[in-house]
């Protein structure tokens, strides 16, 4: 796919932004939508700024809690396009219009071409431009 | 009451132009209702400006990146001086305009001596093993402290010192109470949270079933606390909840359920409550379940729209 997000230019990339295990996608409208791609299928956790249907969700001041089985796994702030982790052990991740934050790392103006994944976020690190890791579901909604 | 802000919690990567961050705006329209003074130690203030400075360098390079781009495409249109068009928000200010008394706090030399003793020497509220003496923090601790012996404080703040358990005794001799995000702190100030008041909207056009299910309710809902509200989102809206509450009971004691509400559409269609306890005893035993028809004017958007616009992203991933 072919887009812009936090003043990065994503061409020929198959996933833009790999929080953990995560797909984070912003569409034309600048909302973000949060793609589980642990599962056998890609699973919709966040749609357009707001809870997917058929996730379990918990309200928050500033925005809502992803939770599975019980746990929350992380927080969405739609206003700051934040997200932040509460489980899964992975530094927060904000998309603003000039750069891409995370952690207290901050991206801007890349341009980032023909790899699986564009900005990957793992626990113990970040990385530019590389394949998609093994094991992880199609990106299809 | 004194609510302290650490910098972490008024961080925001956007540029604040002519309203506050919504967070923000709520805590000082709160606080303006309720009386409750909002410092902000200066050490605070200093990283804010720092930070809005910074965006406001890149939002003046924006402009100028743009406006080279019309020149070059030769497109007329009216050039304002850029650093006219962004500056350095007043955040102060921004907090006075909604009502809320603000109190910038500076550090006193004994503030000073005392984050400096506890940074050499290691002394609480560090987490042992700490690698960084930062004494910015210990700082904030220090007048977070000074603060709330006057009168009482929240300290607002996400930070590993600020909330760590070897503050514990510290905090509860000053009388400092600690909120690790915004809505913790207004939930503190006696805010219904918005898991609160999501449940309040499920509940109210149900009450009247539940009594004449001869659940011990009293005329007037008292609802005291709402505790693990989870929700699952449909296609249109809210489709389960599922939380934990307590309100008054018809005898003025307390009763104590957990609820579990599915929602149809627009209508609540099954409540079923369990634990079901009054005054300290198990009721009946302790469960009800219900069927019901009640309108609840939870509709969100359509996900048709989003799905569509996602999709286009995705392209030929589909």
């Amino acid at each position: 796919m072919n887009l812009k997000m936090g003043s990065h230019f994503f061409n020929n990339v198959q996933i833009p932004i790999l929080w953990g295990k995560r797909a984070i996608i912003q569409d034309k409208k600048n909302r973000l939508s949060v793609i589980d791609l642990s599962t056998p299928k890609a699973k919709l956790e966040v749609l357009a700024d707001e809870p997917a249907p058929g996730i379990t969700f918990e309200p928050s001041f500033a925005g809502f809690k992803v939770l599975r089985d019980g746990v929350p796994l992380y927080s969405y702030d739609p206003t700051e396009k934040r997200l932040e982790s509460l489980s899964l052990g992975l530094p927060d991740c904000q998309i603003s219009p000039w750069s891409i934050r995370i952690g207290s790392n901050q991206f801007s103006g890349n341009s980032i071409s023909g790899f699986g994944v564009g900005i990957a976020v793992t626990e113990n690190g970040i990385s530019v431009g590389g394949p998609i890791p093994q094991g992880l579901a199609q990106l299809a909604i | 009451m004194k609510i302290i802000l650490n910098s972490d919690v008024m961080f925001t990567s956007k540029l604040i132009r002519a309203r506050l961050p919504s967070r923000l705006h709520d805590l000082a329209t709160e606080c303006a209702r309720t009386g409750v003074v909002i410092a902000i130690p200066r050490t605070t203030l200093l990283e804010v400006e720092r930070r809005q400075k910074e965006l406001v360098t890149e939002a003046i390079s924006e402009l100028e990146r743009a406006y080279n781009a019309l020149k070059e495409a030769e497109i007329s249109f009216e050039e304002k001086n850029s650093s006219e068009v962004f500056s350095v928000p007043d955040v102060v200010e921004l907090f006075k305009h909604l009502g809320v008394k603000v109190e910038i706090v500076e550090p006193t030399l004994e503030d000073y001596h005392d984050a400096h003793l506890r940074a050499c020497l290691h002394l609480n509220p560090q987490p042992p093993g700490r690698k960084s003496d930062e004494m910015r923090d210990l700082l904030i601790w220090v007048m977070a402290l000074r603060l709330a012996k006057d009168g009482g404080g929240i300290l607002l703040s996400r930070d590993e010192v600020h909330t760590h358990d070897r503050g514990n005794e510290e905090a509860d001799t000053a009388g400092l109470l600690r909120a690790n995000d915004i809505g913790e702190g207004l939930e503190l100030l006696g805010v219904e949270s918005p898991s609160g008041k999501l449940v309040r909207i499920l509940l109210d056009p149900i009450w009247q079933d539940l009594r004449n299910a001869e659940l011990p309710l009293p005329p007037t809902i008292g609802l005291r606390k709402v505790e693990n509200a989870t929700f699952v989102r449909g296609e249109r809206g809210i489709e389960s909840a599922k939380f934990d509450l307590h309100l008054g009971s018809l005898s003025g004691g307390m009763l104590k359920a957990s609820v579990d509400i599915a929602i149809q559409g627009e209508d609540i269609t099954d409540v079923t409550i369990r634990q079901i306890n009054v005054d300290g005893e198990l009721w009946r035993d302790g469960a009800l379940t219900i069927r019901t028809n009640k309108n609840v004017p939870l509709v969100a958007s359509s996900s048709e729209e989003a799905l569509a616009a996602l999709r286009e992203v995705l392209g030929e991933e589909l």
